[in-house]
């Protein structure tokens, strides 16, 4: 329970900041004719209504306990490599790619490294089997 | 092509298979299926694509029963309501008979759904052609308003509800046309992709989630189907209690239909209150797993309803199939049904091939597909999750931009689930974002901005006090105001 609340906090965190954001980029987007609210109305609505609740959320949640349990380097490592996709994929292609990210991730979930390559190899086989020969999925 | 084309019934058959493992595999969802499918169904035609749809959707549900049967532990939330009871059903009697219990009771409340579906739907999209922006801006807010309230703690759902919403913003906007939040990308400007949300929300997030708790998260075993006469078992020893039991079969069918069909309500709570109904009246394990498993196969269908009728989605799976439509360039709601008349007759055949034959002949079948498939640690099938949604994510645009989103998208859905907050409304806010602010835009400027315009429809104005009754209701009974009523007026003050 106190994991759930550290979360809690961060996206309380997450949705006032989120919400600050979306209430004054909106006062750049253009009005109406006659001065009537237009594309700005909606996202300033909802701006209100992340910071009002982040808010709640955060009030709620006061004096209670909040932790981490360990194991969030493995996620931000994980977050690290799945941003490199873009590149990943201009330098090897596709099917390798998801094959290394099958690999990787087995691997990262402790699957033996024996294991873990024949997840890579069978997911790349797969994607390159029915995406690519099959779907004509180009990459 | 039609719905009875070699290429369609084979698509049905293999996405009811497909379905059935996913939905049987504790961790693996349905909404996880349908995501990882999508990718490889928008090459398909949409017929073929539609069927493989229908054959998951119908089944995902019901299998999530499997994995209680043979492992005690459900495969889809949906199935949570009643795993103890159906768990202990296969311990006494035997796996086989509680996989027809399951099988039987999920197959009639499919078709009770469906039939509802058909005059359902048919009635609604009656109705609908009176509708203005002004009555579909108040059955949008109704569904948001619902989904929100349905959540234990509303800032939860809120906040979900409003992030994907905020992210349907980015782009241009739905009314007038002007871009926002798109920081001069390009790649921005026709929105995130709804598909790539999907993605990242429930398969990135998923494998995140199991990466935080590393090995230590184990898979479960299977305990086996056991022997003996198991198509008697299966079939007519199941087949003779649902027959005995029809009364409460058919009561529990049509309350997941009725509860699927309500915008923000899913499976999930339809089975909760059918078998909770249940054993409030002292049933046995049999009769509650009975009733729970019919009503949440109900929900699917009742959940369609809208979805089909008046393009409003129910639940995070009928949010996936208007998105799925819309990319095939079918518009639903009345459109749907003026334009593609011939679709949606194959789309109720589907839907009845998928309940009445895929579902009792396929559970056998797919019960010992999973029953091999649960021996593969859940680590390597997360493995390969991640490896699917980075090609999933991709192939959908062929767009490496979608790579990053990807990664940003998935950071948040792993960020909200360990907190606790129900992704399915992000995706659902996803989808009502726009329909809302298209609607009140349009509305508004018809009008030039008489927010009384609002109620001066009747249907309009029903609606509008639909809403405020909800709010009032459900908060009512949340906050206990009902019980502070009843009590004296000394007691009061």
């Amino acid at each position: 329970m106190p994991t759930e609340r550290f979360w809690e906090r961060v996206t309380a965190l997450l949705a006032i900041a989120l919400g600050t954001a979306a209430l004054l980029l909106s006062q750049g987007l253009p009005q109406m004719e006659g001065g009537y609210p237009g594309p700005a109305l909606f996202p300033s609505i909802l701006g209100v209504v992340l910071l009002l609740s982040g808010a709640g959320l955060w009030w709620e949640g006061r004096g209670s306990k909040a932790g981490l349990q360990g194991g969030e380097g493995r996620v931000l490592l994980a977050l690290v490599a799945l941003a490199l996709a873009p590149w990943l994929l201009r330098l090897v292609g596709l099917s390798l790619t998801a094959g290394l990210y099958a690999l990787a991730g087995a691997w990262l979930l402790g699957t033996r490294p024996l294991g873990a390559l024949l997840t890579g190899g069978g997911v790349a086989l797969l994607v390159y089997l029915a995406f690519q020969r099959i779907l004509g999925v180009q990459g | 092509m039609s719905f009875l084309s070699p290429e369609a019934l084979l698509a049905l058959l293999l996405g009811s298979l497909y379905g059935a493992i996913f939905g049987a595999i504790p961790g693996l969802t349905a909404t996880l299926a349908i995501s990882l499918a999508i990718p490889i169904l928008l090459f398909l035609g949409p017929e073929v694509a539609l069927a493989a749809l229908i054959g998951i959707t119908a089944t995902a549900i019901f299998a999530g029963d499997i994995g209680s049967v043979l492992v005690r532990m459900p495969g889809t939330p949906a199935s949570a309501a009643y795993a103890e009871e159906l768990h202990e059903v296969a311990k006494k009697r035997s796996p086989a008979f509680a996989l027809g219990l399951s099988a039987l009771p999920s197959a009639v409340g499919s078709l009770i759904g469906l039939g509802f579906l058909v005059v359902g739907s048919l009635g609604l999209v009656a109705i609908a052609r009176q509708f203005s922006s002004f009555e579909y801006f108040w059955l949008v807010l109704l569904g948001i308003l619902s989904g929100i309230l349905a959540v234990p703690r509303v800032w939860k759902g809120a906040i979900a509800f409003a992030l994907g919403m905020l992210l349907a913003t980015i782009g241009y906007d739905p009314a007038l046309g002007n871009p926002r939040f798109t920081f001069g990308q390009r790649d921005l400007l026709g929105g995130i992709d709804f598909i790539v949300a999907l993605i990242a929300f429930f398969g990135v997030s998923e494998v995140l989630h199991h990466l935080l708790h590393g090995p230590r998260a184990s898979s479960p075993h299977a305990e086996g189907l056991g022997r003996g006469s198991v198509f008697r078992r299966y079939f007519f020893e199941a087949g003779r209690l649902c027959w005995k039991e029809r009364g409460s079969l058919a009561r529990s069918s049509v309350l997941g239909t009725f509860v699927g069909f309500l915008p923000g309500a899913g499976s999930d709570i339809a089975a909760w209150i059918s078998s909770n109904l249940r054993r409030m009246r002292k049933g046995r394990p049999e009769q509650v797993a009975l009733d729970g498993s019919s009503a949440n196969n109900a929900a699917v269908a009742g959940a369609w309803i809208p979805a089909m009728a008046l393009g409003l989605p129910g639940d995070t799976l009928t949010a996936i199939l208007l998105g799925m439509f819309l990319a095939m360039g079918i518009t639903p709601g009345p459109e749907l049904f003026n334009k593609h008349g011939a679709l949606v007759v194959q789309i109720y055949l589907a839907f009845f091939l998928a309940s009445a034959v895929l579902m009792p002949l396929g559970g056998y079948l797919s019960a010992l597909v999973v029953q091999s498939l649960l021996r593969i640690p859940m680590r390597v099938l997360m493995g390969a999750v991640l490896g699917l949604c980075v090609v999933g994510a991709y192939a959908v645009n062929n767009n490496p931009f979608d790579l990053y989103l990807l990664a940003v998208l998935g950071a948040l859905g792993f960020v909200l689930r360990q907190g606790g907050f129900p992704l399915g409304l992000v995706v659902l806010g996803m989808v009502l974002g726009p329909l809302l602010e298209q609607h009140f835009m349009v509305s508004m400027i018809k009008t030039h901005w008489n927010l009384l315009s609002f109620f001066e429809r009747p249907l309009a104005l029903v609606l509008a006090f639909l809403n405020l009754a909800m709010v009032v209701g459900v908060l009512g009974l949340r906050l206990g105001w009902w019980g502070w009523l009843r009590l004296p007026a000394k007691e009061r003050a």
